[in-house]
């Protein structure tokens, strides 16, 4: 039976009049990596700052490891909000010492496998303010890792990166995730990086969650499959019913959609071309979660303005 | 919490401010006892009067004098408030120390015990700089050295005590405005505004709360035993209020 490690319900939040978060709801299992994707604005900090108690929980419930969440659940949470926060005028081996006695943690060696974990072996004794904006990413995740969560909160980390420090960070994350055993909440604008290491999605629009989907759930809806021309539509969805088995939409009287990429093309072309058909052409059409916020996105947009 | 103490323990030792303000403190003692002079700010008529400035100074007479000339520390231990709840709000720490499950109240009361215990061996060291400056000059001690050590310990508590309040409504003021820059100038203005309102309006139950007179006034013996208490009482019972509200702000404050 999966572990819930974490489980929003029915929060909400508001600034003055404006509502940032409205009515959200969702879990994390043990060893997801969720990622919640949403605009500038739309309420991912501050669903991670409620869940983490930098911010006042009013309305609806937070529930960290099956308890209702207090401190001492906390205690096994790893979080970076916003921007890594870290004594400038201290070291990076200093800041990790600071965490480590509070957090209780005696062993010594652990500070020294953080650094070398996140890559800040050549940095241990700059101080903080000295690090550039990618070493200080990585000095708030060995900070937020030290303790050895169980649930990792991590709000745009991949802000300020250079392409091999996203690179880097990714592969930090999988690790985290698949060494460690880290359940992860991570957000980003960076679509394409979060698409790379989440295994489960929430979209946040305007403070509410729109839509949960899993990456295998994404990949079915992203993937369009092949898109077959052909001169005799009829005959052709015939020959995929009788020889293939996958699922189908005929587009129009041209073209059939092919629900899936596995399908062996060479053989398709084999099999509509023995049975006389003409193949113009077989493209392989795929979707990227960019596409997908954008449609739903769009469609939300689309059915507010007609309501409207 | 005591965890929490241990970090800002350490985190203070590896901070240049805490150096200088120790050597503030130890120079500033030697200078008074070593050139007889006495300064400060708030120094009354009556505690100047415990001290006969043409006679020769024992070792008792300096640490009077430094009692006397305490009220310029207040100013100078403005650092140990920046440094342990300052810098947690301008470099934003307080998300990982209030995400390391500590909880709110152990939070406010770790930060004012971290400047109570710093302020106090401050203190300690400042009356022990008097004492080692004035054996370098070869002066009699001018009472017994029990009773000057009994002094020199009792002083610093009650200087330490009195200071904290004053810090400690500080941190609520830095809570309520997140400003350190405010909150550090309320340490400053604070004696100084009751004081003087105290001495133009005549309100005489100002006097409870004019917290640095209060603690030379006692390290001087010239409140008298039946009176002490409520000194002390109005005291801390504005500590505890204070305490109360800091922890009631910062569990509504969106951090």
């Amino acid at each position: 039976m999966m572990k819930t490690i974490l489980s929003v319900n029915n929060i909400s939040k508001s600034f003055g009049r404006y509502k940032a978060i409205d009515n959200v709801s969702f879990s994390l299992q043990k060893g997801d990596i969720y990622g919640l994707i949403g605009s500038n604005g739309a309420g991912k900090t501050t669903i991670m700052r409620l869940i983490t108690q930098l911010s006042p929980l009013k309305v609806g419930e937070i529930k960290l490891f099956d308890q209702k969440n207090n401190q001492q659940a906390l205690k096994h949470v790893g979080a970076v909000i916003e921007t890594p926060a870290a004594f400038g005028k201290l070291t990076v081996q200093e800041n990790l010492k600071l965490v480590a006695i509070q957090r209780g943690i005696n062993d010594s060696k652990k500070i020294t496998e953080i650094i070398k974990f996140v890559g800040l072996t050549e940095k241990v004794h700059t101080e903080a303010k000295n690090l550039s904006l990618g070493q200080r990413q990585r000095l708030g995740l060995a900070i937020a890792i030290l303790p050895e969560p169980d649930l990792l909160i991590l709000d745009e980390p991949i802000n300020g990166l250079d392409p091999s420090g996203i690179i880097e960070f990714r592969k930090l994350l999988k690790k985290l995730n698949q060494e460690k055993q880290i359940t992860i909440l991570i957000s980003s604008h960076i679509l394409t990086e979060l698409y790379q290491v989440s295994t489960r999605f929430g979209f946040i629009y305007n403070g509410q969650l729109i839509k949960e989907i899993t990456k295998e759930e994404l990949d079915k809806a992203n993937q369009s499959g092949l898109v077959l021309t052909v001169d005799d539509v009829s005959k052709a969805a015939q020959v995929i019913d009788q020889k293939f088995m996958e699922k189908f939409t005929v587009v129009d009287d041209k073209n059939i959609l092919i629900h899936s990429l596995g399908i062996d093309s060479s053989k398709l072309n084999r099999e509509l071309v023995e049975n006389g058909i003409s193949v113009i052409s077989l493209t392989k059409e795929e979707k990227s979660l960019e596409d997908y916020y954008t449609n739903l996105i769009g469609g939300i947009k689309n059915a507010q303005s007609i309501k409207n | 919490m005591l965890n929490q103490l241990r970090t800002d323990f350490y985190r203070l030792s590896h901070t240049l401010g805490i150096y200088l303000t120790l050597l503030f403190a130890i120079g500033y003692s030697a200078v008074i006892t070593g050139k007889n002079i006495v300064g400060g700010i708030m120094v009354t008529t009556d505690s100047m009067a415990k001290l006969d400035s043409s006679k020769l100074w024992t070792l008792k007479d300096g640490i009077n004098a430094s009692t006397l000339s305490s009220s310029l520390l207040v100013y100078a231990f403005i650092g140990i408030f920046v440094m342990t709840i300052g810098y947690e709000f301008s470099q934003k720490t307080y998300k990982n120390t209030l995400v390391s499950g500590i909880t709110r109240t152990q939070f406010i009361i770790s930060k004012y015990l971290v400047m109570l215990i710093n302020i106090f061996v401050l203190s300690l060291v400042y009356f022990f700089t008097s004492i080692v400056t004035g054996m370098l000059l070869s002066r009699s001690v001018g009472t017994s050295w029990s009773k000057l050590l009994a002094t020199v310990f009792k002083t610093s508590l009650v200087i330490a005590f009195f200071i904290s309040v004053i810090f400690g409504l500080a941190i609520l003021v830095l809570l309520l405005t997140s400003s350190i820059v405010i909150g550090s100038i309320f340490i400053v203005i604070c004696p100084i505004l009751v004081t003087t309102v105290h001495n133009i309006a005549n309100w005489s139950w100002l006097k409870y709360f004019d917290f640095f007179s209060v603690a030379m006034k006692i390290s001087l013996g010239l409140i008298p035993n039946n009176q002490l208490w409520n000194y002390i009482s109005v005291s801390l019972l504005v500590l505890l209020v204070t305490i109360v509200l800091s922890v009631v702000v910062i569990r509504n404050k969106e951090m």
